[in-house]
């Protein structure tokens, strides 16, 4: 039995290379995301607790604010107090940038500990130097980071601090063992009063590491020291934490997800298309096989070990592919989600688990894609697939067609459903439901097309008939093979949706960013602490800012200080901007509120301001309460107003700063907004900044165009992925249409070869064919973008049910322009290859084929 | 008379495997203008090659076929499109019919090939299939004609070019003796009315005895040529 397997699909694999590596393609292309996405999510979280749990040593507890503004350090002495806690060990912590001259080097994680007792709860191996002292600017770095930059036990480093650039001793370099294995080695540890000057925290503390009492258990003491403390804090076991992580990975886990899904069932779709053309070439040899007594599940044995042996293969490339993949998926990502900052990049390797998984997956998909055409084979009788195919029209199918309208109406009623006003809405759906609502109504609209493609293409081009012969062949084959001709465009037409909507809504929130920026954004510079926004905990102070004022030039300098505050057991963004300064070049583009009010209301400090997608989350509107969390308790503001914002999902809550500075006990400053006199330039006034007091700061100043540029290439960038994925689709449906063209040019092997008789050109036959390809992709595209521009306005519509974005529709002309172009232009290139083996053919083996 | 088919030495091999097979070996023929000749012979005595060969579908491995005093090997794939479709016309055993075309357009397959589409020319295939006897199914589908209607169609198509040479491959294999009779009673008004030049191949000797001459083929070669009485 072997040797007929090896007759059969060894050989056959051999003698088709092109088409087994199309295949192996196919499978790679599935798993090698789907392997990347898997380690990086892995990585992510292993790391984070990695870090947590080497950094904690000792430590069976952590108490931790839950506020990011740390607390205050008198807390340490009743967390000391509280029965079964034998030690407690502060720390302040953050990240921040090593410059070599006034150029950056690295990012490294600083540990401020108490140095005469620190090492009680963690591990020092001190491979040179000693142990950091008392006061005074000496730090402890990793011997691998040491080694990697070539700094040595007591040169000095240069680190960026809130007083700006400031050089530090290294007393000493630890080992990888214990602390020293901390966020991938890239730590340092220093006196904590110095990490306290560094990041601004006077008499804060950011986490405090217990250890516990011999005989006391760790839950009674959690539970004692939460009741002490009170539910401005959180107690946790070290191993236990990464919920916060895995919270900032859901949005790009989604993404990676979606990415995934896509890509393998664009994998799916390319061997499936590869299967049924090897299974439709060996039509006659498995006729032969069934009629000389071959059974119908050996042959489907065949098949399916054919592609159990491809899968393999792929399966095992996109493995490997895919570790390669991960380190470059979680650079790209790092931009956008927090949690991959965190992850030490050598972390990503491959596990046993996820190495399995992925060599399991590719025999499985590639099986699962080719027993469809394999059981369509065996199902024929040996005597029907000995004789050539020679379809004519097929038959109009009534039932077909009543379900394809029906799914059309449905999944079309569902998506104009979505883009109705709020007020109108019978039903209140939750944002899951909408979601479901909405890829719902775009399945059924989708499947509904699908159906009446075929019956709604025959009645078409059984109409058109040309008289010109060319057209007239092309298109009474599309028409005979309405199915496959259905496929091959539905395949473009759902790439071309996506392409639509996501430029639709590309656009759309795209005008919608320069709208805000140019209502919203009235300063001319931005003048901040370097790595503003970048994961970065080194702030400027009000002494920066007032020397920031006194600069000739500068008319105003708006105070601004961005972090997060607990609501409702919700992380928010918390903005605290000096009103009395910002409402003199600035005001809100409002959604809900009165905006005569707004400025008396937010100064008055009673008053918060949410955005739109704090509104949309926290279900809040004008005149609502709001309780924030402040390490001394909750707090309690009236919603002055919803205003129009970007930004995160959760959204942004304003406050005025003196409240804030008052409420949270946080003076640092994340930068500032400057406005110019008049007759001074942006250009002048930043160099007068930088030379007069920047020096040593390493500030970043942003002019009001760079700052807009920045946010459009943001928002270009969030839509780049979908993009990536949309033309993956796009090439996929292409491969779709060439690989039903061939299919078709064997089927049709005699019909080709008698036109060549009765002196068809060699031209005239490969017309025929890009006439097929030309007409199936100009048929999806005009499909395809109409849908696509109605779903991306049922999109951009239904936006502010799930953002409370309020979005004007653009229509993505030249989009529709450049999809059926493109869509045209790639069916007429790859008809070149089906036309080519059309033509080429032998008219002899034609005319013979029986 | 001067021949109008003149096979110099053909032969034509293919090769199989590693296999080389001879299907013809140094056939030498000359078919004069308005002759009606029958090629005989035995299965895979090469007379189908033969018959492909001279309707220029495939190329001979040595020899040299004239077409009209034409070196066919010399001709380029277009030259030889268009010798097939303006001075041949083709009967095939299968009829070959394309099926989504009606009667009519089938017949008209090599004028619309060629571009044509003027008045006269659809006047003329209509009259083809007219005398054939399908005058009064021009719109039906080749799913609705019998074998026997389909080889008329067929031979209506082969005739619409008014071409100059007949090529027909056992057009009666595939009909009952009385449409294999009928089929055979045009080729000869072809050749006796329009003066057109036939070279049918058939296994058939009742088949063959419409030739003015039969060409007997064995192993690829000429064993036997003999006149009608």
């Amino acid at each position: 039995m072997l040797s007929v397997f090896g007759q059969f699909s060894l050989r056959f694999i051999k003698e088709r290379k092109g088409r087994a590596a199309a295949t192996v393609f196919g499978i790679t292309l599935g798993i090698v995301v789907i392997v990347a996405t898997a380690i990086v999510n892995r990585s992510t979280l292993a790391s984070f607790k990695q870090m947590v749990t080497t950094s904690a040593g000792k430590a069976e507890l952590q108490v931790l604010p839950s506020v990011r503004s740390g607390f205050d350090a008198k807390y340490v002495n009743v967390i000391s107090g509280v029965r079964g806690v034998k030690g407690a060990y502060p720390v302040v912590t953050g990240n921040t940038r090593v410059v070599k001259d006034a150029r950056d080097v690295d990012t490294l994680m600083i540990y401020g500990v108490d140095a005469s007792v620190d090492r009680k709860v963690r591990e020092y191996d001190l491979s040179k130097g000693r142990f950091i002292g008392g006061r005074g600017r000496e730090i402890v770095l990793t011997s691998q980071w040491a080694s990697d930059y070539g700094v040595k036990a007591e040169n000095d480093v240069t680190l960026l601090t809130a007083a700006g650039l400031k050089s530090f001793r290294v007393v000493g370099l630890i080992s990888d063992k214990g602390a020293g294995n901390t966020n991938g080695g890239k730590f340092a540890v220093t006196d904590i009063e110095t990490a306290r000057e560094m990041f601004t925290r006077a008499g804060r503390v950011d986490q405090v590491d217990v250890t516990l009492e011999d005989g006391f258990k760790e839950d009674a003491v959690k539970a004692s020291l939460e009741s002490e403390l009170g539910k401005t804090f959180v107690v946790e076991r070290p191993a236990g934490r990464g919920k916060d992580v895995e919270d900032s990975m859901a949005g790009y886990q989604f993404m990676l997800s979606l990415t995934g899904s896509i890509s393998l069932l664009v994998g799916l779709f390319i061997i499936y298309n590869n299967m049924e053309i090897s299974v439709e070439e060996r039509r006659f040899s498995i006729a032969m096989m069934r009629a000389l007594g071959l059974r119908r599940k050996k042959i489907l044995l065949f098949v399916l070990g054919e592609a159990a042996i491809l899968g393999s293969v792929g399966g095992f490339i996109g493995v490997i592919l895919g570790a390669g993949l991960a380190r470059s998926m979680a650079m790209a990502f790092a931009g956008i989600s927090s949690a991959l900052n965190r992850v030490n990049l050598t972390e990503l390797g491959l596990t046993p688990g996820i190495f399995l998984t992925g060599l399991a997956a590719g025999p499985a998909a590639a099986m699962a894609a080719a027993l469809g055409p394999a059981y369509r084979m065996v199902k024929v009788s040996p005597m029907e697939a000995l004789v050539p195919v020679e379809t004519s029209w097929g038959k109009r199918n009534r039932r077909t067609i009543a379900l394809g309208m029906l799914l059309l109406i449905v999944g079309a009623a569902a998506l104009i459903a979505l883009t109705f006003p709020e007020k109108f809405r019978v039903v209140r759906l939750t944002e899951d439901q909408f979601k479901a609502f909405g890829v719902g109504g775009l399945g059924l609209l989708v499947g509904g097309s699908v159906l009446l493609m075929p019956g709604a293409l025959r009645a078409f081009l059984k109409r058109v008939a040309p008289r010109r012969i060319v057209p007239r062949m092309a298109l009474d084959n599309l028409g005979r093979v309405s199915g496959r001709t259905s496929a091959a465009i539905a395949g473009m037409m759902i790439a071309l949706i996506m392409m639509v909507s996501n430029a639709a809504q590309s656009l759309s929130y795209g005008e919608y960013t320069r709208n805000w920026i140019d209502k919203s954004v009235g300063w001319d510079m931005l003048v901040s602490s370097s790595y503003f926004g970048a994961q970065m905990d080194v702030p400027l102070d009000e002494e920066f800012g007032r020397n920031l004022r006194a600069i000739e030039g500068v008319k105003i300098a708006c105070t601004l200080r961005f972090t997060r505050a607990s609501y409702g057991g919700s992380m928010v963004n918390l903005s605290a901007f000096d009103m009395n300064t910002f409402f003199r070049f600035a005001k809100f583009d409002l959604q809900d509120g009165e905006g005569g009010k707004i400025e008396e209301r937010m100064k008055s400090g009673e008053y918060v301001a949410v955005s739109s997608g704090a509104a949309r989350t926290f279900k809040l509107k004008a005149g609502n309460v709001m309780e924030l969390s402040t390490p001394d308790g909750k707090a309690r503001f009236k919603v002055a107003a919803v205003v129009k914002d970007l930004g995160s999902d959760n959204g942004n809550v304003y406050i005025d700063r003196p409240t804030y500075k008052r409420l949270w006990g946080d003076s640092r400053v994340d930068g500032y907004d400057v406005v110019l006199k008049d007759g001074y330039t942006v250009e002048e006034v930043k160099e007068r900044i930088e030379r007069e007091i920047g020096k040593g700061r390493h500030l970043t100043i942003r002019t009001h165009e760079d700052f807009k540029k920045g946010i459009m290439s943001l928002v270009d960038q969030s839509f780049a992925l979908t993009d990536l994925v949309i033309y993956i689709a796009v090439f996929v449906a292409t491969v779709g249409i060439m690989n039903g063209a061939l299919i078709s040019v064997w089927q049709r092997k005699r019909e080709i070869s008698t036109l060549r008789a009765l002196g068809a050109r060699r031209r005239q036959v490969s017309r025929i064919l890009l006439t097929e390809a030309v007409a199936i992709g100009l048929t999806g595209s005009l499909f395809g973008t109409a849908i696509g521009m109605f779903l991306g306005k049922a999109m951009v519509e239904s936006g502010r049910v799930l953002t409370g974005i309020i979005l004007e529709y653009k229509a993505p002309w030249p989009v529709v322009v450049w999809a059926v172009a493109l869509a045209v232009g790639l069916s007429s290139v790859v008809s070149v290859i089906p036309g080519r083996a059309a033509a080429r053919s032998s008219i002899v083996d034609g005319i013979r084929y029986e | 008379m001067k021949a109008q088919v003149t096979l110099e030495n053909v032969a034509k091999c293919y090769t199989k495997g590693t296999m080389e097979i001879r299907a013809l070996d140094g056939v030498s023929i000359d078919v004069k203008r308005g002759e009606f000749v029958s090629i005989m012979g035995a299965s895979g005595s090469g007379k189908s090659t033969l018959l492909h060969l001279i309707g220029a579908l495939d190329r001979s491995t040595a020899g040299e076929i004239y077409l009209e005093g034409k070196a066919l090997s010399s001709l380029s794939d277009d030259a030889l499109s268009d010798i097939r479709r303006e001075r041949i016309g083709f009967i095939f055993q299968q009829f070959n019919l394309l099926p989504t075309l009606t009667s009519f357009e089938n017949a008209a397959l090599p004028t619309l090939l060629a571009g044509r589409a003027r008045r006269e020319d659809r006047e003329r295939v209509r009259e083809m299939l007219a005398a054939v006897g399908m005058g009064d199914r021009l719109d039906h589908k080749p799913e609705e004609l019998s074998g026997g209607q389909m080889q008329r169609v067929a031979i209506a198509r082969a005739l619409s070019m008014q071409p100059a040479i007949i090529l027909a491959d056992e057009p009666t294999g595939n009909l009952d003796s009385k449409m294999g009779e009928e089929t055979l009673a045009i080729l000869k008004e072809c050749q006796e009315s329009y003066g057109q030049t036939i070279i049918m191949v058939t296994h058939d000797a009742k088949a063959a005895a419409y030739g003015d001459r039969i060409i007997t083929l064995k192993d690829g070669k000429v064993v036997e040529e003999l006149e009608a009485i």
